[in-house]
């Protein structure tokens, strides 16, 4: 076999896992570490008055629901872009883990049956897959076009948001690579899926191996469409910790988490 | 009308609005604060770019704010339909993205995505006196109103991010005259007017023969005394916004607080916040000192937005260190209302349809939003809150150190937002208890209500209790 599919599918993996895991660590240490606040305390997310009970709901509905994104004088196709692209990419990412554990042992260990194993990926990682893209589609849009917002006073101000011109080559990267992702993502779950049932099989078989520490490409060798797929992965995987896409992270070390604000007490 | 000239000399221009740069410190002034803080700043201009570079790079490091927003802000825009700079002016420099892509840039050059790539991934290529001048031009039109790290998904604070780099640019000599100004006389008289003691005290005696005329009680104002509490007036509100002074004076007569004023701190202002956190922090231990002098257990701060910011975050923690508790005068007035021990009657503020618009600093991190709106239904017969309020209330337009006169074509642009929520909602009278808000609203009130044909009136809320007192 190529010795290159074996580095690239065989223990490239690996290194691309190490370099997530420690690149994600390295900047919350970073994040952790700056702990200047210009010598006032702040309320980044409005969290003043809260304890650590609202304190979570808030940071979970910021993460999960996006709520502050849609309402009056906001540009609502970012919420619904952002939407519909993360919770598609989550429920896809879920999926990925059916394909990690081979068929036998969803059977054995979770009771998933291979046909039942086969409509689920077809049909909610298709759907989840589609959401995703039509997200991804919605954010690059706007970002190439650029938005207005009114906003209604006396006077209507429409207010242009510039995006191209806010825009950098990290940003294009970044959406670029994950438009590739998820459209041979998808052309494989809902092109070749139905017409092979048991491509899945072929996939999780080298998943498999990788997770049992005996990596066995061979099984991927006659699918270039994966190996696209899975090698613009891993580039994404490895690139993450190092650019914006840690933002989800962001939350949970924003100021106001770790220093909340001071209360007056009334005499 | 009073600026008349600067409307001449400086138009407004939607959509570039780089002809609006503050007036700069001279180099005397500038020294003069340096050596305040104990700062030696750098001379050339080659050394001025060195250290501007160096120290952003450092507070990329360590200040979270600054971290967070290069590290964070995925360019999605939605702070730009949220900054009422960005909104009335047009001009994308103008604006927290465009800001932090300013500094970002410089960021950027120094590392290796900005070193293989440049202006591709946003580097900048070339830093030089010029590019700090842009700098300081478009951090100082900032409000510092804090409305874009309440939109930002993320919550990244561009506004304490425009602290920083104004900081930074103190530390190399460029500072706003207006700001700079008024921290010295901060510094030499304890108070932002230069108001001496001897003006502070005749201020005082003619206040209180006003109140005696108009509310038939002689009140006895201690001055540098030793009292319960401290009660820190703006200094403007010494001639400006005489009706709110009163409304303290009457206040704390009727709700039986001893109280002293003092000339060393005729002020409750901290324009520190607007230059550097050194000036801020040495500010701060000024009002720590005199309540000390005093002997005073608790500290009032007057009608102000950035001094309750300032306050409520740096002087009440370091006040609380000798067993002193600082509070809004607001708090106190509820406190009495509650109690029984003040009577208001609403109708001596009329039938005017009054318009409570929340001041920046009061809604956006101070936890003051629900107290002046409790107050007013005690004191007012009708009044309404505009679309925009609490956290998403409108800056008055002249925070930040907006205040100065060379500005003011442009800060009048910036007030149309919440002059128009006023008319909007048929408001006769706005009330913005905030020292900057009613000196913003004296410079631009006139060419609003000529361009507007309207005759809109603002005032602080506790000129509205004077009125509504009843002795």
């Amino acid at each position: 076999m190529n010795p290159l599919y074996i580095a690239l599918y065989g223990y490239l993996p690996y290194i691309v896992v190490l370099i997530f895991v420690v690149g994600v660590i390295y900047r919350i240490v970073m994040w952790v570490n700056a702990k200047g606040l210009v010598g006032l305390y702040n309320a980044n997310v409005c969290l003043y008055r809260d304890g650590w009970g609202t304190t979570t709901i808030e940071v979970l509905k910021r993460i999960f629901i996006f709520y502050t994104l849609p309402g009056r004088d906001k540009d609502q196709s970012l919420f619904i872009g952002s939407f519909l692209f993360h919770w598609g990419i989550w429920i896809a990412l879920i999926g990925h883990l059916g394909i990690i554990i081979p068929g036998k042992y969803l059977e054995s260990w979770f009771g998933l049956s291979p046909s039942l194993h086969h409509a689920i990926a077809l049909y909610v990682g298709g759907t989840a897959g589609t959401i995703a893209l039509v997200g991804l589609l919605i954010l690059i849009i706007r970002r190439i076009t650029g938005r207005t917002v009114t906003i209604k006073l006396v006077n209507e101000y429409k207010v242009r948001i510039p995006l191209t011109m806010l825009s950098f080559l990290d940003d294009y990267f970044a959406v670029a690579i994950l438009l590739a992702i998820i459209v041979l993502g998808l052309s494989q779950t809902l092109g070749i899926t139905p017409t092979n049932p048991m491509y899945i099989d072929e996939i999780s078989n080298w998943m498999w191996s990788l997770v049992t520490f005996h990596p066995n490409v061979s099984t991927i060798v006659a699918d270039p469409l994966l190996q696209v797929h899975a090698l613009l992965a891993m580039i994404f995987i490895a690139y993450f910790p190092w650019s914006k896409m840690m933002h989800p992270f962001s939350f949970l070390f924003m100021p106001t988490i770790a220093r909340p604000a001071i209360k007056v007490k009334s005499p | 009308m009073s600026f008349d000239r600067v409307f001449k000399e400086r138009p407004f221009k939607w959509g570039n609005v780089s002809n609006f740069m503050h007036f700069m410190a001279d180099e005397k002034l500038v020294s003069r604060l340096h050596e305040k803080i104990g700062h030696k700043q750098p001379m050339t201009d080659e050394e001025k770019v060195r250290y501007f570079k160096q120290r952003l790079l450092e507070e990329y490091e360590n200040n979270k704010n600054v971290k967070m927003a290069v590290d964070v802000c995925v360019h999605c825009g939605l702070c730009l339909p949220a900054c009422p700079t960005y909104i009335a002016s047009g001009d994308p420099y103008n604006s927290p993205v465009g800001r932090a892509d300013l500094i970002r840039a410089v960021i950027k050059s120094e590392k290796i995505s900005g070193k293989l790539f440049g202006k591709a991934v946003g580097a900048v290529k070339k830093i030089d006196m010029e590019y700090l001048k842009k700098v300081y031009t478009y951090y100082w039109l900032c409000l510092i109103c804090r409305r874009c790290g309440y939109a930002c998904p993320f919550g990244v604070d561009q506004a304490d991010v425009t602290r920083t780099v104004r900081a930074i640019l103190y530390e190399i000599g460029m500072a706003s005259r207006f700001t700079a100004l008024t921290v010295d006389a901060h510094w030499k008289s304890g108070n932002n007017m230069n108001l001496t003691p001897g003006a502070v005290k005749s201020i005082i005696d003619f206040v209180v023969k006003e109140i005696k005329q108009e509310k038939g009680v002689e009140l006895k104002v201690k001055i540098d005394e030793p009292a319960y509490a401290l009660l820190l007036p703006s200094s403007a509100d010494y001639f400006m916004n005489m009706e709110t002074l009163k409304g303290y004076l009457l206040f704390l007569y009727a709700a039986g607080i001893d109280y002293t004023l003092s000339t060393k701190a005729a002020e409750t202002a901290n324009f520190g916040l607007f230059l550097h956190p050194k000036h801020l922090q040495g500010l701060a231990e000024k009002y720590v000192s005199i309540a000390r002098e005093l002997g005073v257990k608790l500290v009032i701060a007057g009608e102000c937005g950035h001094a309750w910011r300032a306050h409520k975050n740096y002087t009440l923690p370091r006040l609380r260190e000798y067993g002193i508790e600082l509070v809004h005068i607001h708090h106190l007035v509820i406190k009495a209302i509650k109690e029984g021990k003040i009577k208001l009657n609403p109708e001596a503020n009329g039938d005017i349809v009054y318009m409570y618009q929340d001041p920046c600093q009061y809604a956006r991190g101070g936890d003051l939003t629900e107290e002046p709106r409790f107050i007013l239904n005690h004191v007012a017969k009708k009044w309404v809150d505009p679309e925009h309020n609490r956290s998403w209330t409108w800056c008055c337009g002249g925070q930040g150190g907006n205040l100065t006169d060379e500005v003011v074509p442009l800060v009048a642009q910036y007030a149309r937002l919440w002059y128009e929520e006023a008319l909007k909602a048929d408001a006769q009278w706005v009330i913005r208890p905030c020292s900057i808000c009613k000196a913003q609203l004296s410079h631009v009130v006139p060419y609003l209500n000529k361009w507007y044909n309207k005759e809109l009136k603002y005032s602080g809320l506790m000129d509205l209790v004077y009125r509504a007192l009843v002795i």
